[in-house]
């Protein structure tokens, strides 16, 4: 954070837009602080704590600085950019010319400007690669864009599957407005989210069927969705429910919406993301170059085993993810306040952006791909963008039967947008970091009924156990949670979705699921 | 000259300012990109006069965030502390235009960073006290309300009896100069060819003006703190549960009220390195340390700062002890101990004011729409039991309703 050399400089602070979740708040950076702007459509006057800690990730201690690279066996020293460039560029020469070039995979991330997804899109088609995709892609369903104005304005609301106030907390202000004007909110969830009490409705289902209870829609009902519908397997089906209503899906990431609608999505041959990871896994791929991505934050172990499946990892980013911390060469990028391009947020609002500070390494991700594109490539130019469409594919969730009463499925409340930037500020990370201080293995989620009926106590242990096979973690009791139900936190997606043979495919997204498994919760056996 | 009001033509207000921007110790609201900020200010041209009030208070001057406690440089795992003097000696600077709300609120942190505010002086901050020094307050009446302007409830302006430096109130001939600390006389000295004596009627005409605006504020107000029933009930402590459960449901955790209110001083102290020094994380989330590069790095060599950031008594993380406790558990609780600072007779006789000012900013920061003013209503309509239900109220009885629907089960 270096206050010394960050004495507010003269000068009038710069607007940028907040790098977390998909509403794209507009705030001014000064110093190390950032201010959320009264007079912006979107803003208008308020941050959620993410936006407020963001302008501590200027200066983090986090920061990429410089690159690194790794000689075998060893951990990563930093090195000047030019050769850390040299050696990526000879290394991925060299697997171009023994592999071709599909043997290249690109995961590019939704907190880049959409210039630079077309840079990686340029990137792809100059080293002969199809395979060009990003996870923070995850839970994303093209719907035409309605405005926040437009949530203010409608008389009725039907909020499916999404806890607005913790991944959309803008969304949920305008949402409160319209509550507060008479509009009829109605929640269609497995859950009571924080902002039930608004609803003149509230439609209790089990996770994994929120679309099976929405009923009847009028026809000027407005829809917010979330990907926490999707992530639970009824992506594809919302797309066809949904068509032609007035349905707003709310994204998750800073620009998710301008590098999907950019491109940033597999096509024809190309690879998915997650098919990216098996595949490298698998050794089918040689290279990954991942710019801004941190595939470890929910797919620890299957992200290690493609590091360790190719010849050479790239990781392009602004802070120390754990995915640089496993790269051959770490190449500093920049985050998106030192940025100039465009993104686009929920709404389908295009925000040009110019830089309010300097990049700490003078490089970006799109220059990096640009340079990279420019050592390596063979001038080829991508073909016209394509549209990111959906195909049909993907299930719902289990229903609990006698053997297994309870539904396992995931947590996204507790989901930060992008945990690799929160661990990187003071104050954001202070209190995203409490989940895990408080429960390092992890934890599941369960009402304090089941949990007396259980004879368990706050933070002991629970197994869950599926047909597929069992894990064992702490429970934190929460009474938002429905009897009959038991959530999972997110960061243990991977683990307990592998053990309970939650972790699917979604075949029309192309994205990892979550999809909820009829399960039984139990105290874990005494050992002998 | 000495004593008694004094009169600045329309001509030397400009001059004033224009002598101190030249000086590079104007600090004035400038608007940037339609929002009005308080920032240096090198040319008085710049400086804008067409506002009400700003959306960020300027107590980012007295309070900034990061601020620098320490510095250190570790060699060969031996911190050696950096010289203290630059952070001591602040540059001297003015802050022209700021409102009468955030005079009391400048007033109220220094009550705080002094050690009076607990009876203990021998805990003042010197940094604060430093600080403070340097900067004199140049505060200008408002004659115009915004429609989230509550200072006449809450004794926070439009005018002020004292706190203050200087206080202008532009007349129909000139600028009205009350002068209200040494500071401000200090700065009278200075600038004593361009002050006069106050014509005899411009004391009456500011008494007119002021009264014109609480009048303007009592005729179009939509926002209000109904301060003695909040008070009575917050400090006998008659909000029950329920209350608190359903204003703990509208709030997301954000820390805007507290971070743009011109009173909180919440802060939060953590060491960290410069950028680039935290090394890369192997480990799992729960082993690594509170600040990024924080405990884990400090045996490593290098210069490392200890910061104080602005903080927020609402987040969980504030409360969250380091054995894991949390003495405030629900949003709610947090949210009753937040207002019982603000509006509590026991903390109005420690600060000797309202813990709010009237501001109003914490209204329009709320993503959850409700300020202190839609809080403070609810609170006396339970005290009345009569008048329109206030939306915390209906909130409390739905809640009620759905008792233990709403919060989490304590560990």
């Amino acid at each position: 954070m270096q206050t010394a050399e960050l004495a507010r400089a003269p000068g009038r602070p710069a607007s940028t837009v907040c790098p977390f979740c998909g509403s794209g708040c507009s705030m001014f950076l000064s110093g190390t602080a950032s201010y959320p702007r009264r007079h912006h459509p979107v803003s208008e006057g308020a941050l959620c704590l993410r936006g407020w800690s963001a302008g501590e990730l200027l200066r983090s201690p986090a920061r990429v600085v410089t690159a690194y690279r790794r000689s075998p066996g060893e951990p990563l020293q930093p090195t000047p950019v030019e050769r850390a460039f040299d050696e990526a560029a000879t290394c991925l020469a060299d697997i171009r010319r023994r592999h071709g070039g599909a043997s290249i995979g690109i995961l590019g991330s939704a907190r880049i400007t959409v210039e630079e997804a077309q840079a990686l899109r340029r990137l792809a088609a100059a080293l002969g690669t199809p395979h060009l995709d990003t996870l923070q892609r995850a839970g994303y369903v093209p719907f035409p864009p309605l405005s926040l104005r437009d949530i203010e304005e409608a008389r009725r609301i039907t909020v499916l599957g999404a806890n607005l106030t913790v991944r959309q907390p803008q969304v949920a202000r305008r949402l409160v407005r319209a509550a507060d004007r008479g509009a009829r909110v109605r929640f269609v969830h497995s859950r009571r989210v924080q902002l039930y009490s608004l609803a003149a409705e509230h439609v209790v289902t089990q996770p994994g069927h929120e679309l099976d209870a929405l009923g009847e829609l009028d026809p000027d009902e407005l829809v917010l969705l979330s990907s926490e519908i999707t992530l639970s397997g009824q992506g594809s089906e919302a797309v066809a429910r949904l068509a032609g209503r007035r349905a707003m899906f709310l994204t998750d990431y800073a620009n998710q919406r301008g590098v999907i609608e950019a491109g940033l999505h597999p096509t024809g041959e190309g690879l998915s993301a997650w098919e990216m990871l098996n595949a490298a896994a698998e050794g089918r791929l040689k290279a990954l170059l991942i710019f801004a991505d941190d595939p470890f934050e929910f797919f620890p172990t299957l992200s290690a085993r493609a590091f360790a499946g190719v010849e050479l990892s790239v990781v392009v980013d602004a802070v120390k993810t754990r995915s640089a911390g496993r790269a051959d060469i770490v190449l500093p990028g920049a985050l998106l306040a030192e940025k100039r391009g465009t993104v686009v947020n929920t709404e389908g609002r295009v925000q040009e952006i110019a830089p309010a500070a300097a990049a700490l390494a003078a490089w970006n991700e799109g220059d990096i791909a640009a340079e990279l594109a420019r050592r390596v490539g063979d001038g080829t130019e991508p073909g016209p963008v394509p549209v990111y469409e959906p195909q049909p594919g993907g299930r719902g969730g289990e229903l609990p039967g006698e053997e297994y009463p309870f539904l396992a499925a995931l947590d996204t409340t507790l989901f930060w947008n992008s945990h690799a930037l929160i661990a990187a500020t003071a104050t954001a990370w202070r209190e995203a970091r409490s989940l895990f201080a408080d429960f390092p293995p992890g934890c599941v989620t369960l009402n304090p009924d089941d949990a007396r009926a259980l004879k368990l106590q706050y933070a002991g242990s629970v197994t869950v156990t599926s047909p597929s096979g069992s894990i064992t973690l702490p429970a934190r009791l929460h009474a938002r949670m429905l009897p009959g139900t038991v959530w999972i936190a997110m960061p243990c997606w991977e683990r307990c979705g592998v053990k309970l043979g939650a972790l699917d495919y979604d075949t029309g997204l192309r994205v990892p699921i979550f999809r909820p498994r009829a399960v039984r919760v139990s105290r874990p056996q005494a050992r002998a | 000259m000495s004593g008694g009001p004094r009169w600045l033509t329309r001509e030397g207000l400009d001059a004033l300012l224009a002598r101190l921007a030249q000086a590079g110790e104007l600090i004035a609201p400038v608007m940037v990109e339609g929002d009005l900020l308080y920032l240096p200010v090198g040319d008085a041209a710049d400086v804008c006069h067409d506002y009400i009030n700003s959306h960020l208070p300027p107590k980012e001057y007295l309070l900034p965030t990061p601020e620098l406690l320490v510095a250190y440089r570790v060699t060969d795992g031996a911190p050696e502390l950096e010289p203290e003097s630059e952070r001591l000696a602040p540059a001297a600077r003015v802050i022209f235009g700021i409102r009468s709300c955030d005079v009391a609120g400048a007033a109220y942190l220094e009550r705080y960073f002094s050690g009076e505010l607990f009876g203990r002086p021998d805990t003042a901050d010197g940094q604060f006290a430093a600080r403070r020094e340097a900067t004199t307050l140049i505060s200008v009446v408002c004659q115009r309300v915004s429609p989230t302007c509550m200072c006449v409830c809450c004794g926070g302006g439009p005018a002020l009896e004292r706190g203050y430096d200087w206080q202008l109130t532009e007349l129909e001939a000139g600028w009205l100069v009350e002068i209200g600390s040494p500071r401000g006389e200090r700065l009278a000295e200075r600038f004593a060819d361009l002050l006069g004596e106050a014509p005899a009627a411009a004391g009456a005409e500011k008494e007119a003006r002021v009264r014109a605006t609480v009048e303007s504020f009592q005729a179009t107000a939509t926002h209000r703190v109904p301060t003695m029933a909040a008070t009575r009930m917050m400090s006998a402590g008659r909000m029950d549960e329920a209350f608190w459960r359903g204003v703990g449901d509208r709030c997301f955790e954000c820390g805007g009220c507290a971070f743009v209110c011109p009173t909180c001083w919440c802060f939060n102290v953590v060491d960290v390195g410069g950028p680039g020094t935290s090394v890369f994380e192997e480990a799992p989330a729960a082993q690594r340390p509170m600040a990024p590069g924080g405990a884990s790095d400090r045996v490593r060599d290098g210069r490392w700062e200890r910061v104080r950031l602005r903080d927020n008594c609402m987040l969980a993380g504030f409360v969250r002890q380091a054995g894991g406790g949390y003495p405030r558990w629900t949003c709610g609780e947090r949210c009753l101990t937040r207002f019982f600072h603000k509006l509590s007779q026991q903390f109005q006789e420690r600060a000797g004011a309202l813990g709010c000012t009237g501001c109003g900013r914490c209204i329009s920061a709320c993503l959850g729409e409700e300020g202190i003013d839609r809080i403070a209503e609810g609170m006396r309509d339970a005290l009345t039991g009569v008048g329109r239900a206030s939306a915390p109220d209906a909130r409390a009885k739905a809640a009620a309703k759905a008792k233990a629907a709403a919060s989490e089960v304590r560990p």
